[in-house]
């Protein structure tokens, strides 16, 4: 797992993402509910662990963020501490960085630390029953904040120890007005079509929309609807639309070429790639009955996927299957 | 130690713990040379046998320093017969050696002692088992040439077998370390797989191709993965998808010393090939598909149990996913997937460096980085250059991993 430096650093970043992320919790413009009862933990010096759950981009992150630097102000980087599950899945990393990090106390108001677990729900079972002995052992002197797209991948011993906070997708308007004050910033002159490309592609995601907006001004300092879809042409590869086509022209040899380029080379991981796989299936014109047949054959894939250890073996099975239904043969 | 100096000396084992394979001929020559210690056992002479380079004249330089014996060694480049035959049986006839230790006579390449044609002086040796006052081990690859007859009765024979691929190639990793060398898992398969049990021959080949290195990778060792190796596994994988029976598809595999995730890969790259109509393909990758998760299964919950459900989903479940007659002679393919990760190697490390450094930064996984940032980034380095500058200031990147965002 990564060990995160607390993001007070010096230089400033110009990633739009980190340079116009909200620094305390009184900048968080929506997610309002949450907001308010992470302020009343500020207020009251105590929290219990929290279990911050929701879609990419809804600013869990970022309220985990905020409520450390809001309780501990000058203090934050010795009370707080990041780890990324994803990173590395080992339990051990966690346990040794939580013994070393809550065995100092600080000397300041606050009498605990904050660890925040991000993308949890990649945590084996195993690592996560490791995890819940760990926070029972530390619970005097540290707190977790554990962040994950699903809470139902959680375990029920950490959710019932857990304070549940539920991300919802941004709204367009205030999306839109993240985008508009960016942009005004930045002297980005941002057309309203190119704002609705923008809302159209990124689906609630913040942090998509804004690297799509400064993608887009890398390009003209006039943001419009082309630009935006010159941009997110690039950055989704047309790969997997041909890809697909491959396999539905029964051509199963250059689709798999196409699969093992995206997997190996691009490195984009399985999980995405069913995901948009998934999504394109929607878009081809194809009949309805086919599609709906389709959908139940990637469900397999995706369960496959996360049960199995070679993905490219899991995702050329998959292939497979699409020329046959593709061809009417499927018999199963 | 040289650059000349040989890895299989500068890198024998150091005590029990790093040897190799063979546990069992280690225990049985342990257990008759403390035999030693206490009086005579009935057999004198053990006599070590088996194939090259496994570790037999090894295990007897191991145990005679961890149970404090001394060691005389006598080897075929002693070219004298007649006085190898004195010295032997003078040597034998004296208890300890000058210190008081007691002294272990080795008789090495027993094949290659000059004179042996005439059995005469092999069986004065033999002769000894009645008298030696001294463990006596001589070593053979072959215990039933017939020149050692006489050996038959007297000795303790211990048997050395191959050394399994996967056990060597953790050996050739470890040398690796040592040596500061960092080399591809693909690498040191093949060089493991090609040896055939021989890990003196895999040690020898690795430092003929990776002394002097900082990394191997597998391109280097690409030409190594030669006929007689490939052989092996043509053969194999003519029998599974040629079988006609599930218990032939899975003799295939289990009379083969190919390792099993090996030979997924090949059975992986070459159904499409072999299976080309596809319906068949499509049973037959489904079966691949369902040997994965077996073998996830193994690994994630250690339940070795369930290898045989794997092995033969992997086997006889792709063999009898053909249900239409083949079409003529297609020749096998090498695995792709491993060539394209080798060859994709270096720029992958790359990414996932420049994919931990954002994951820093904007507090994101590595592969969040990769798909949720990397590709926005590389039409910004393209598109604008003082942008590209600023952001790659901020996120302290290399010349080179800039040079990775702005090309194609």
């Amino acid at each position: 797992m990564t060990l995160t430096e607390s993001s007070t650093g010096s230089t400033p970043s110009y990633l739009w993402t980190e340079k116009y992320r909200p620094k305390t919790l009184d900048e968080i413009v929506d997610q309002k509910e949450i907001v308010d009862r992470l302020k009343g933990f500020v207020k009251a010096l105590s929290m219990p662990h929290c279990l911050f759950a929701g879609p990419p981009g809804t600013g869990k992150t970022t309220a985990a963020l905020c409520l450390a630097r809001d309780l501990f102000g000058t203090a934050f980087a010795d009370s707080f501490a990041e780890l990324n599950a994803s990173d590395e899945r080992g339990i051990n990393v966690v346990r040794e960085r939580v013994k070393t990090f809550a065995r100092t106390r600080t000397l300041r108001d606050v009498p605990f630390k904050i660890l925040i677990l991000d993308e949890a729900d990649n945590m084996t079972g195993d690592a996560q029953q490791a995890l819940r002995r760990t926070m029972e052992r530390y619970t005097e002197t540290c707190r977790f904040i554990l962040v994950c797209n699903y809470s139902s991948r959680i375990i029920e011993p950490i959710q019932s120890r857990c304070a549940p906070f539920r991300f919802i997708p941004l709204s367009d308007e205030d999306i839109a007005e993240r985008l508009r004050y960016i942009a005004k910033q930045e002297k980005v002159e941002l057309a309203e079509d190119g704002i609705k490309a923008i809302l159209e592609e990124c689906d609630g995601d913040l942090r998509k929309a804004y690297n799509t907006l400064q993608a887009a001004a890398a390009f003209e300092k006039r943001v419009d609807e082309k630009v935006i879809y010159t941009v997110v042409g690039r950055v989704v590869p047309k790969d997997v639309q041909e890809m697909l086509l491959c396999a539905f022209r029964g051509n199963f040899l250059e689709a798999r070429q196409r699969l093992r380029r995206m997997l190996v080379e691009y490195g984009i991981s399985a999980s995405d790639l069913i995901k948009q796989v998934h999504s394109e299936i929607f878009r081809f014109n194809i009949p309805e009955q086919l599609k709906a047949q389709l959908i139940d054959v990637i469900g397999e894939a995706d369960f496959r996927i996360s049960e199995g250890a070679n993905d490219e073996v899991q995702f050329s099975a998959l292939l497979a299957r699409l020329t046959l239904i593709s061809q009417g043969k499927d018999t199963r | 130690m040289t650059m000349s100096t040989p890895w299989t000396l500068k890198h024998r084992p150091k005590d029990l713990s790093e040897f190799v394979g063979n546990e069992e001929a280690l225990t049985a020559l342990e257990k008759w040379l403390t035999s030693w210690k206490t009086g005579k056992p009935t057999k004198r002479i053990a006599f070590l046998f088996g194939p090259p380079g496994v570790g037999k004249s090894e295990s007897v330089a191991i145990l005679a320093q961890r149970l404090g014996f001394d060691l005389i060694e006598m080897n075929a480049s002693d070219q004298r017969r007649k006085d190898d035959v004195q010295r032997v049986a003078g040597m034998a006839s004296t208890e300890a050696s000058l210190y008081g230790r007691m002294k272990i006579i080795l008789l090495d390449e027993l094949e290659g002692m000059s004179g042996t044609e005439d059995r005469g002086g092999l069986s004065v040796i033999a002769s000894l088992a009645g008298t030696t006052r001294s463990p006596l081990v001589v070593i053979a690859t072959d215990r039933w040439d017939r020149r050692f007859t006489s050996f038959r009765r007297t000795s303790l024979f211990i048997e050395f077998k191959h050394v399994p691929t996967r056990s060597i190639a953790p050996r050739l990793r470890e040398i690796c370390r040592r040596e500061g060398i960092d080399a591809d898992e693909d690498a040191l398969r093949v060089i493991a797989e090609r040896a055939r049990g021989d890990l003196r021959s895999a040690i020898t080949d690795l430092q003929a191709l990776a002394q002097g290195k900082e990394k191997l990778t597998y391109q280097d060792v690409n030409w190594l993965d030669g006929r007689d190796r490939q052989e092996g596994v043509f053969d194999v994988l003519k029998n599974i998808f040629n079988a006609k029976t599930c218990r032939e598809a899975r003799r295939a595999a289990s009379v083969s010393d190919v390792d099993y995730e090996m030979l997924f890969e090949w059975i992986y790259e070459n159904i499409p090939h072999q299976i080309p109509d596809s319906d068949d393909m499509a049973s037959a990758l489904d079966a691949l598909s369902r040997a994965d998760m077996f073998f996830s299964r193994i690994r994630r919950e250690q339940n070795w149990g369930l290898l045989p459900y794997a092995i033969e989903d992997m086997t006889a479940g792709v063999a009898m996913a053909r249900t239409h007659a083949r079409s003529g002679w297609v020749p096998f393919k090498f695995p792709q997937r491993i060539t394209v990760m080798s060859r994709t190697k270096a720029s992958r490390d790359l990414r996932d460096g420049i994919g931990r450094k954002i994951g820093r930064v904007a507090h994101v996984s590595v592969a969040t980085a990769i798909t949720n940032y990397i590709p926005y980034l590389r039409i910004i380095f393209r598109a604008n250059r003082k942008w590209a500058e600023e952001l790659a200031e901020s996120l302290s990147l290399e010349p080179q991993e800039i040079d990775f965002l702005s090309k194609h």
